[in-house]
C-alpha cells in the first residue's frame, strides 16, 4: 500500500540545494520566470538565449535527472510540426533557409513559441526534481490555497499512484489472458479495461480514505500535509525570484 | 490540446484567465458539496483518470497536440460543476509539473480543457436523456447510454477546437493566415472526435456496467423492487474478450 501514499520516489530524490528551499518560493519563483519568458517578444531572441541558460543551470544545480527531461521534451514534437507548418503557411517576406523559401515572420513566431515550451520543460523540470508533492501542498498552504483545492491536488497526487498501480495489475491480467498485449488486442480490450480501471482505483481509493481515517487520521487529511517543511525567509525569496529578475532585467536593458 | 505560451497575445491570454477563473469559481461553488464531502474522493479519482488519459497524445495535426480530453467523460461522471474544477487541478498540474501547456495561457486551456467541453456534454446529455430512458432497462439502456455520451463528448471536444481556432483569430499572431490555423486544429479534431466518442461510450459503458452508481449523468430511478445483481456485476474489474 505504500506505494499509493509516493513514499518510495520522496525517498529517491536527491537532496539539492534547490531543495532546500521553501516550497512556496520555489513555486511563485518557477511562475514569475515562465512568465517573464512568456512575455519576451519574439523580436528579442537574446533574452530568450539568456532565459534558457538560466533554466539549465538552475535545473543543474538542481540535480535533475537528465533522462527525464529528454522524456519531457517529447511534449515539444507537437510544437516542431508547428513551428515547420507557420515557416511553410506564414506571410512574406520569405527568407532563404538551405535553398528552402520559408516565411520570415512564421519561422521566427514558431521557433519562439517552441523555444519557450522547451525552457518552460527544463524550468518546471527543476522544480519537480526538487520538491515533493507535500512540500508543495505545504506551499499552496502558506500562499492561502483554499483547504478543498489543496486536498484535491493532494488527493489527485496519490490517486495517480494508484491508477499506476492499478494499471499495472490490468496490464498483467491482460498479458495472462490473451497472451502479448500486442497493439490490436491491446485496443480491443483496452477501452473496456479503461473503464475497469476506473472503477477499480475508484473502489481503492475508497479503501485508502477509509484505511487513513481508520488509523485515526483527522476525515479528509490529505497524508501530504503531515509533513511539514521551513516556512520561506527572506533568503528564500530572493533566490527563487532571482532566475525570473535576471531575465526582466535582460527584457529592460538588453539588446 | 494544450495552448502554448506565446501562440496568442498577452491582452487574449488575460482576459481569457478573468473568464476561466471566474467560471471555475462559480463552479466550485455550485459543486461545493462534492467538493468539501471529506468521504468521497470521486473529484480526486477523477482528476488523475483525466491527468492519465490526457498522456496518451495523438500525433494529430500541425502544430497542436491532439489527445483524449477526458472532460466530457468527466463531466458525465461527477456532473459538469465538478468536472470544471477537476480539470483546473488537472491544466494546473500540467503547466507546472509536466510542462503541457502554457502559464500565461492557462485561462484558455481552463476554457477548452475545462469549461466549454464539459458545459456542451453534460448539455447533450441531458437533452438526450429522455430519449436514452425509452430504451428497456438493462443493456439496451446502458448500449443507448453509452453512445449519446461518446456523441456528446466527441461534439464537445469539437466545440473547444472552435473556441481555441476562435482565440487564434481574436489574438493569435499574425504571421500566419487564421485560415490555415482554423484548417489544421479542425482537421485534427475530426479525427480526435471520433476517437474521443469512441473511448468515452466505452468507458462508459463499462462503467454502467459495472458501478452504475459512479455516473452521475444517469441518476437511477428509485429502484421498483429489489432485483438480484447482474450476473456481470459479479466480476467486478474483469476484462472480458
Amino acid at each position: 500500500m505504500s506505494s499509493a501514499h509516493g513514499g518510495a520516489r520522496a525517498a529517491a530524490r536527491l537532496l539539492s540545494p534547490v531543495s532546500a528551499l521553501a516550497p512556496e518560493a520555489k513555486v511563485v519563483g518557477l511562475v514569475a520566470f515562465l512568465v517573464a519568458v512568456a512575455v519576451t517578444p519574439p523580436s528579442r531572441p537574446a533574452v530568450l538565449a539568456l532565459a534558457g541558460a538560466v533554466a539549465l543551470a538552475v535545473a543543474a544545480v538542481a540535480l535533475v535527472d537528465w533522462r527525464a527531461v529528454a522524456g519531457r521534451l517529447t511534449l515539444d514534437l507537437p510544437l516542431v510540426v508547428l513551428a515547420i507548418a507557420y515557416a511553410l503557411a506564414g506571410r512574406e517576406p520569405d527568407a532563404e533557409v538551405l535553398g528552402v523559401a520559408l516565411s520570415e515572420p512564421g519561422l521566427r513566431a514558431g521557433l519562439t513559441v517552441l523555444a519557450k515550451a522547451t525552457i518552460g520543460i527544463v524550468a518546471v523540470s527543476a522544480l519537480a526534481a526538487s520538491s515533493s508533492v507535500p512540500e508543495i501542498v505545504a506551499g499552496l498552504r502558506r500562499v492561502g490555497a483554499p483547504a478543498w483545492f489543496r486536498r484535491l491536488v493532494g488527493l489527485t497526487a496519490r490517486q495517480l499512484e494508484v491508477l499506476r498501480a492499478e494499471g499495472a495489475r490490468l496490464r498483467l491480467a491482460v498479458a495472462v489472458r490473451i497472451g502479448s498485449p500486442r497493439r490490436t488486442a491491446a485496443l480491443s480490450g483496452g477501452a473496456r479495461a479503461l473503464g475497469s480501471l476506473f472503477v477499480r482505483s475508484t473502489e481503492r481509493a475508497d479503501r485508502l480514505q477509509l484505511a487513513a481515517e481508520l488509523r485515526g487520521a483527522p476525515p479528509g487529511t490529505v497524508p501530504a500535509e503531515v509533513e511539514t517543511p521551513a516556512a520561506a525567509g527572506p533568503g528564500d525569496w530572493v533566490l527563487a525570484v532571482t532566475p525570473a529578475a535576471l531575465v526582466v532585467i535582460a527584457l529592460v536593458v538588453g539588446p | 490540446m494544450h495552448i502554448p505560451d506565446g501562440w496568442v497575445d498577452l491582452p487574449t491570454s488575460a482576459a481569457a484567465a478573468v473568464v476561466a477563473v471566474a467560471g471555475t469559481a462559480v463552479a466550485a461553488r455550485r459543486g461545493a458539496a462534492a467538493l468539501r464531502d471529506r468521504a468521497t474522493t470521486m473529484p480526486a479519482v477523477v482528476a488523475a483518470y483525466v491527468l492519465v488519459a490526457q498522456l496518451l497524445v495523438l500525433p494529430v495535426g500541425f502544430g497542436t497536440s491532439a489527445h483524449l480530453v477526458g472532460t466530457g467523460l468527466a463531466a458525465l461522471l461527477v456532473g459538469p460543476s465538478v468536472a470544471i474544477v477537476c480539470i483546473a487541478v488537472v491544466v494546473v498540474t500540467q503547466a507546472l509539473v509536466l510542462a503541457d501547456g502554457g502559464v500565461t495561457t492557462f485561462g484558455l486551456n481552463l476554457i477548452n480543457d475545462g469549461l466549454i467541453p464539459a458545459l456542451v456534454a453534460w448539455g447533450l446529455f441531458v437533452a438526450a436523456r429522455p430519449l436514452v430512458r425509452r430504451a428497456p432497462e438493462g443493456r439496451l439502456r446502458r448500449r443507448a447510454a453509452a453512445a449519446a455520451g461518446g456523441v456528446a463528448a466527441g461534439v464537445g471536444s469539437l466545440a473547444a477546437a472552435a473556441a481555441a481556432t476562435l482565440a487564434f483569430a481574436v489574438g493569435g499572431t499574425d504571421a500566419v493566415p487564421t485560415s490555415v490555423v482554423a484548417a489544421s486544429i479542425g482537421g485534427a479534431h475530426a479525427v480526435l472526435a471520433v476517437v474521443e466518442a469512441g473511448l468515452t461510450a466505452a468507458i462508459l459503458a463499462a462503467v454502467l456496467r459495472l458501478r452504475p452508481d459512479l455516473v452521475r449523468a444517469m441518476p437511477r430511478p428509485a429502484p421498483v423492487a429489489v432485483r438480484a445483481p447482474e450476473p456481470a456485476a459479479a466480476a467486478p474489474g474483469g476484462v472480458r474478450r
